[in-house]
């Protein structure tokens, strides 16, 4: 038993993603109210290059050829096998399309409590963890004596989980990965064909308030007319009102962008997580109390039908 | 939930058992993994596409940025559905009426609960926004001639 902080790196296609550096940064505010140390954990083949800019005190290194790629099934093992031999205080993972897959796996294999969603921890170390699409926090002390932590953007800053000197690594012994039940064939690369939107310098968003996929005519008709490009939030796609390669969100697309402007989008975390990093965000809704208006630098409270032909006349008119 | 599911389905012997990814409220995503785990299954989430074949399901899981990863999983399994590939569309009333009346609705007594394993909440709050967007008042005529001024200052006309 120890009071140390586990943090499982994610990885995909060799790029470590944010969400790992935001945990580290986790991490290390939970360290200081445990007393333990911060310990990246990184599973995967020949990967050990990856491990270059954690901020933390130390690096366990799992290597096995069926750690190569993301399995649910073999990161299970290998992670039921860690935790059982080093019992440590805390095990975070990303609330993610990884993390997710492993997390309440091993909270139910392993016979230990899990904690969701947390955005950030206190002083005293207690959990601080988002419900009701972020618009109600819910806050209680860690689990113990292990307690297993699903992790959301937007508590920290994933570069607090940088550093230039990362600590030295330890390989750490890998379990039989037999019989595993999860195999990948293959990763299927978004279609190129349209326009990338990670790359576009101005955005009009269109979320559920759009309400059909005809008036999604209206949305390209202002971005025409100042020089964007529509992209949706999930509803949107879902929907086959927009292609999947225009997702904005946890799932498709994060943007840095000069002006995200959002119309019908309420701001439900796992959309604004993809957009915190550009300049200016402008957002339309009719809810006054709409999350997105706490992340927008400036906000219209109207019906965006009201708005949009409107301001699409304006645009030309100026041009 | 997971618990009481998983002595249902352990019953019926499913080779294939499909839960959504997460709620819309609290955004836990445990169901799936927790009920796959009780039924020593095992367990994909973020799927959005997925097909059987020669008793295993080749599923397609989500990443972000448009990528999927093509998998195999040994059936029986769970899997957490993110999206279709077709869009959800609504059932004619008259078919929902017709399916009423074709089949039945069998109830299964769900054993005791046993909720152990949460953790414990000891307050809830409204979070503190850090920050508030500057709102722009006015009727949509006076609110583009603003959005057009802002435009230029920022750069974009």
């Amino acid at each position: 038993m120890s009071q140390d902080i586990y943090v499982v790196i994610e990885h995909l296609q060799g790029q470590v993603s944010d969400i790992s550096y935001t945990m580290l940064a986790g991490a290390r505010e939970l360290s200081q109210a445990t007393g333990g140390k911060v310990i990246a954990v990184l599973l995967g083949h020949n990967a050990k290059d990856l491990a270059e800019d954690f901020a933390a005190d130390q690096i366990l290194y799992l290597d096995h050829e069926l750690l190569a790629e993301f399995t649910s099934d073999a990161y299970q093992k290998a992670l039921a096998d860690l935790i059982s031999k080093d019992q440590p205080r805390a095990v975070l993972f990303g609330n993610t399309s990884i993390g997710a897959d492993v997390a309440s796996v091993l909270s139910m294999r392993l016979g230990l409590p899990l904690v969701s969603s947390c955005r950030s921890f206190t002083e005293e170390g207690k959990f601080v963890s988002q419900i009701c699409g972020g618009k109600i926090m819910a806050e209680g002390e860690l689990p113990s004596p292990i307690a297993l932590v699903t992790m959301a953007p937007g508590g920290y800053q994933p570069d607090q989980g940088r550093s230039v000197d990362s600590p030295p690594v330890t390989e750490s012994t890998v379990p039989a990965l037999e019989a595993l039940r999860v195999t990948l064939s293959k990763y299927i690369e978004p279609e190129s064909t349209d326009v990338d939107i990670s790359k576009e310098p101005l955005l009009i968003a269109v979320g559920r308030g759009i309400q059909n996929k005809d008036n999604i005519e209206l949305a390209d008709a202002l971005a025409q007319a100042i020089g964007g490009v529509v992209c949706g939030s999930r509803p949107v796609i879902d929907q086959g009102w927009l292609s999947t390669s225009r997702l904005v969100g946890k799932s498709g697309k994060q943007v840095k962008l000069k002006i995200y402007f959002a119309m019908g989008i309420s701001g439900a975390p796992e959309h604004t997580e993809a957009i915190t990093q550009s300049d200016t965000i402008i957002a339309v809704n009719t809810d006054p109390k709409a999350p997105i208006f706490d992340i927008a630098k400036y906000g219209i409270q109207m019906d965006l039908f009201e708005l949009v032909e409107v301001l699409t006349e304006h645009l030309k008119a100026k041009v | 939930m997971a618990r009481s599911f998983a002595a249902i389905i352990k019953e019926l012997q499913a080779d294939l058992v499909l839960t959504g990814v997460q709620a819309h409220n609290d955004l836990d995503g445990s169901a799936g993994p927790l009920l796959a785990e009780c039924l020593q299954s095992p367990y994909v989430g973020y799927v959005s596409s997925a097909a059987i074949n020669d008793g295993k399901s080749v599923i397609r899981k989500e990443y972000p940025g448009g990528l999927l990863a093509e998998m195999e999983v040994t059936l029986p399994a769970v899997l957490g559905i993110q999206a279709a590939e077709q869009p959800p569309r609504y059932v004619a009333v008259s078919k929902v009426r017709q399916a009423m009346k074709a089949s039945s609705i069998e109830e299964m007594d769900a054993s005791d609960f046993d909720p152990s394993g949460a953790p414990a909440v000891g307050r809830m709050f409204q979070p503190e926004a850090t920050a508030h967007a500057e709102m722009i008042e006015g009727s949509p005529e006076e609110v583009s001639a603003k959005l057009v001024d802002l435009f230029k200052e920022l750069g974009v006309l």
